[in-house]
């Protein structure tokens, strides 16, 4: 869709530009989640720390991107297939943003469980849903970056193993709470963690919308994936 | 066929007009026009409706048929030596180009607003009453003044100049002189007023208050417009036609052409893609 250049070169590295800010944007923000699941499953306090610190590097891109689109839209009048982007890219780095907000959330949560002396080791049934969920956010980062429709809808498929992972482990840590009501206030914080993960998948699914979006010009948020 | 763009030539098919050329409320359609000067080709095939009381815009590169179209509506290229048309124009379901058909008559019905003002060189109240008298629309002189004030009042012009009626109208400005060509078109109570890039001349501000008046005359009239401003399209129009080297490509409803064209030369034109 894109091969045809505009007559405006500096039109088309404008737009060009806020693409490639968004991969990079995105790439921080998979690091970021990438960490913050070692950090939690390995009970790391000092990553768990860097995590925590870390999420305003984000939201300074989110900010600037947002700006740009501003411009681009002031100065170009974007239509069709351009404006289309635009509004994919205000809402993609939106659902970035959030996922930097969920890394940063499990980030602290960690460094609060580090500090908590117990050996129930339950972190290690958050290792599915971790492997699922950085799994499901490349792909979906992968999809924006090749605008791949057929990608895209595959992957924001997945968003419902990531939900039934999550259930499974909700299921797991409140059996356990029950049989250990001592432990329900580090199990507590256990949970939230799984739910920022799976938190984390919903966002990667919207991204997928957004490229189905860009594409064909298609609304499917809420009338599901066909 | 082979297309050109950016220099360079590319292979994109133009079957036939995609998105929705009919509509049920049309007031003008035109079915598989084509249009000669002489042996060259300027339309190919060109069939779609033109709404009631809605404003279409006919947007293209220059060169693409889309004036010829315009101009096609009121007959005005009966003009131009060696132009063949073929193919039926109808208004209101009858076919403007059959011989019983006075083309004088057809232009009352279906009013013009060139590019550049073209007041008469006489006082705005005679260039406002200049058609109507021709067409005797008024009998006494109390009519004919009611009916220049009235028309003055419906292009927005009444205000700027009741005390100026009888000072030669080419001393406006350019916008206020093209409100008074509109005013001048819509004194004769047409049915259908062409507009042929009636903005291009004019200044932002005096582009806005034409728009405005555009968009409300067309709760009375039907509007064409043919313009170089995509974004003019975008804001005054109900439905968009693009063309492109005389094939008639795309036509649907403004919202539609400008966040999802179907076709790829119109989606490279509107978003800035085409030499």
């Amino acid at each position: 869709m894109m091969e045809i250049q505009h007559i405006s070169r500096q039109y088309n590295q404008e737009l060009e530009g806020v693409k490639n800010k968004v991969l990079k944007m995105g790439g921080l923000v998979e690091s970021q989640v990438e960490k913050a699941i070692s950090a939690l499953i390995e009970q790391n306090n000092e990553l768990a720390k860097e995590v925590a610190e870390s999420d305003d590097k984000i939201n300074k891109i989110e900010v600037e991107i947002d700006k740009k689109c501003a411009q681009l839209i002031a100065k170009r009048q974007p239509a069709a297939g351009d404006l289309r982007l635009i509004i994919a890219v205000i809402k993609v780095i939106t659902d970035l943003e959030r996922i930097g907000d969920e890394a940063e959330k499990i980030g602290r949560y960690t460094q609060k469980l580090t500090s908590i002396q117990d050996d129930t080791n339950m972190y290690a049934e958050l290792f599915r849903l971790g492997e699922q969920v950085i799994a499901m956010l490349r792909d979906a980062l992968d999809a924006f970056a090749r605008m791949d429709v057929e990608q895209a809808t595959k992957v924001a498929q997945t968003d419902r193993q990531i939900d039934q992972e999550f259930d499974r482990v909700s299921r797991i840590l409140v059996t356990y709470m029950m049989e250990n009501p001592r432990h329900i206030k580090t199990m507590l914080k256990v949970i939230w963690c799984a739910r920022a993960l799976e938190r984390i998948g919903d966002h990667s699914q919207n991204i997928c919308e957004y490229v189905v979006y860009f594409v064909n010009g298609q609304d499917i948020r809420h009338t599901g994936l066909e | 066929m082979i297309n050109k763009q950016n220099g360079e030539e590319f292979d994109i098919e133009i079957d036939k007009t995609v998105g929705k050329p009919f509509i049920d409320d049309a007031k003008f359609s035109t079915r598989n026009v084509e249009v000669f000067y002489g042996d060259k080709q300027a339309i190919f095939d060109a069939s779609i409706d033109i709404g009631k009381n809605q404003i279409t815009a006919m947007i293209g590169p220059s060169g693409c048929g889309k004036s010829t179209l315009l101009r096609c509506l009121n007959r005005m290229n009966d003009t131009i030596q060696d132009c063949r048309i073929s193919g039926a124009i109808k208004l209101d379901g009858e076919d403007i180009y059959q011989k019983h058909q006075d083309p004088v008559l057809l232009r009352a019905r279906v009013g013009m607003v060139f590019q550049k003002p073209n007041p008469f060189p006489k006082s705005i109240y005679d260039n406002v009453a200049y058609g109507a008298k021709l067409h005797g629309l008024a009998s006494n002189k109390i009519e004919l003044d009611a009916l220049v004030e009235k028309s003055l009042i419906r292009a927005g012009l009444f205000k700027e100049v009741k005390d100026l009626l009888h000072k030669p109208g080419t001393g406006l400005s350019g916008g206020q002189q093209q409100r008074l060509c509109i005013a001048r078109t819509i004194a004769i109570d047409p049915e259908v007023i062409l507009m042929d890039e009636p903005t291009s001349a004019l200044d932002p501000i005096a582009t806005a208050v034409i728009e405005e008046l555009m968009i409300s005359l067309s709760k009375k009239y039907t509007i064409v417009i043919v313009t170089h401003s995509m974004q003019q399209a975008a804001r005054v129009s109900q439905r968009t036609a693009y063309f492109h080297m005389g094939h008639l490509v795309e036509v649907n409803k403004t919202n539609t052409v400008f966040t999802n064209p179907e076709h790829q030369l119109t989606e490279n034109y509107i978003t800035g893609r085409f030499g």
